[in-house]
């Protein structure tokens, strides 16, 4: 009569049905154990064709280890600072940095005469300086921490020419202020940057200033020169290489510290 | 001194050992294959033991090398090479059937029954109504779909009660003709 029970009973006795003989699960034990014994002493021959595709390998990888530093050489900053037997003096890319001049003494206007320098400017239009000009701006995102606030963004365009007959660089000027705090900053494709990249022409001397230092950035291939104007504030010239390999001239000139100075120049990098 | 690996695998091998070999058994019902196969499960499962990223999966891992290396056997086992076997395990002193496995009489009927479905009900049955494991598990070892568990599994039910209706009228007829 057991047929007659539902299979469900049925299969769950199964289990219970089928004995697996105690010592066979010992024997099989002892028997896999010994396979794997025996497979871990037996060493694999190494064949003379492996040894040929190991050192191709392994000459693969030095080549593309070569390459990449390489690479990596290439995209490093420019930047030499050399020593010489009376000087010391640097180089980026084609331009020449040597210190000849003596100070120079440059009394800086105040914030309230820059907006009659700039009567040719409009309005910021990044759309419209964008489709025109023949670089990218160059902006810090508006949360930097400053002790100062963006009052405007202009473009500069020729006297006498309107935005739609300009097709050349533009000019750009940010202005930072906040009472009597102020930062004007400009920035431009450097006129001379065919003659700062291209080696093969002529050598692009800059004579600084004893009152200017030269200093490298780092994580991007440019160079600043930061120009003490003593109770007028700081100056920080800088030229930066983008990516269509020209040369941005950046200038950032106000009455606040150089450190405070120079972090805004780091935000418009990044 | 035994490896960490060694540690863990022997270990794995006193904890389902039993099981998959009454799984495998249920399969090929053939008591010493049902050992060789155990053996070459778990030789297996110690050579791909670093490809086992989740060890929490060890016994699904275990069965799906079990299936694996089952459903390889009956694909291997052509008729010449059966013949070949037969002859081989001849010369070799094997211990008798019922030195391996014991079977009682009611779970007979019903492997005897099982042995009639094809090769793939009989291991989803097995799988899902024997050793209860979830559909979802039972598709990931059998590298199947659920829904082919599914209707594999109601197929191998209907074919397995037909059988087993089968052997009790045979089994009613016989006893009445006796009387």
């Amino acid at each position: 009569m057991n047929g007659r029970q539902p299979l469900v009973y049925k299969v769950n006795k199964l289990e219970e049905e089928i004995i697996w003989v105690n010592e066979r699960k010992d024997i099989v034990k002892k028997l896999l154990r010994e396979k794997i014994d025996k497979k871990s002493k037996v060493r694999r021959p190494i064949l003379s064709w492996e040894w040929f595709k190991v050192s191709m390998s392994l000459v693969a990888v030095g080549l593309l280890c070569f390459i990449l530093i390489g690479n990596q050489a290439n995209k490093k900053n420019d930047f030499q600072e050399i020593h010489s037997a009376d000087s010391v003096y640097y180089s980026w890319h084609n331009l020449e940095i040597r210190p000849v001049l003596p100070p120079e003494n440059i009394k800086l206007a105040g914030f309230e005469s820059y907006p009659w320098m700039i009567k040719y400017k409009k309005n910021f239009d990044l759309k419209d300086s964008q489709k025109r000009a023949s670089y990218k701006i160059m902006r810090p995102s508006i949360d930097v921490n400053m002790p100062l606030e963006i009052s405007r963004g202009v473009i500069e365009y020729p006297p006498g020419l309107s935005a739609k007959n300009f097709n050349g660089p533009l000019m750009y000027w940010d202005i930072w202020h906040k009472g009597d705090k102020w930062v004007y900053v400009r920035q431009s494709l450097a006129e001379e940057s065919e003659q700062l990249l291209n080696k093969k022409g002529k050598k692009v001397i800059w004579k600084i200033h004893s009152n200017e230092k030269v200093i490298p950035f780092k994580d991007k291939d440019a160079i600043s020169i930061t120009r003490d104007l003593w109770e007028s504030g700081t100056r920080i010239s800088m030229y930066v290489k983008n990516k269509n390999k020209q040369v941005i001239h950046l200038e950032l000139t106000g009455n606040i510290s150089e450190g405070e100075l120079m972090k805004l120049a780091h935000s418009y990098l990044k | 001194m035994e490896s960490i690996k060694d540690q863990l695998f022997f270990q794995w091998y006193e904890e389902y050992s039993v099981s998959l070999l009454k799984y495998i058994y249920a399969i090929v019902q053939e008591p010493q294959t049902a050992e060789d196969l155990l053996q070459e499960t778990f030789l297996k499962v110690y050579e791909k033991y670093d490809s086992i990223q989740d060890m929490s999966k060890v016994k699904s891992f275990l069965f799906r090398a079990a299936h694996n290396t089952t459903m390889d056997f009956f694909r291997k086992e052509s008729k010449v090479k059966k013949l070949l076997n037969v002859l081989k395990k001849e010369n070799v002193k094997y211990p008798s059937t019922e030195k391996i496995v014991e079977i009682k009489e009611e779970g007979r009927m019903l492997l005897a029954a099982l042995k009639r479905l094809k090769p793939s009900q009989r291991e989803v049955f097995v799988l899902r109504k024997i050793k209860e494991f979830s559909i979802k598990e039972t598709a990931e070892i059998l590298e199947w779909s659920d829904a082919k568990v599914k209707t594999t599994l109601h197929r191998a039910t209907n074919n397995l009660e037909k059988f087993l209706l089968m052997e009790d009228e045979t089994i009613e007829w016989s006893s009445t003709v006796s009387l």
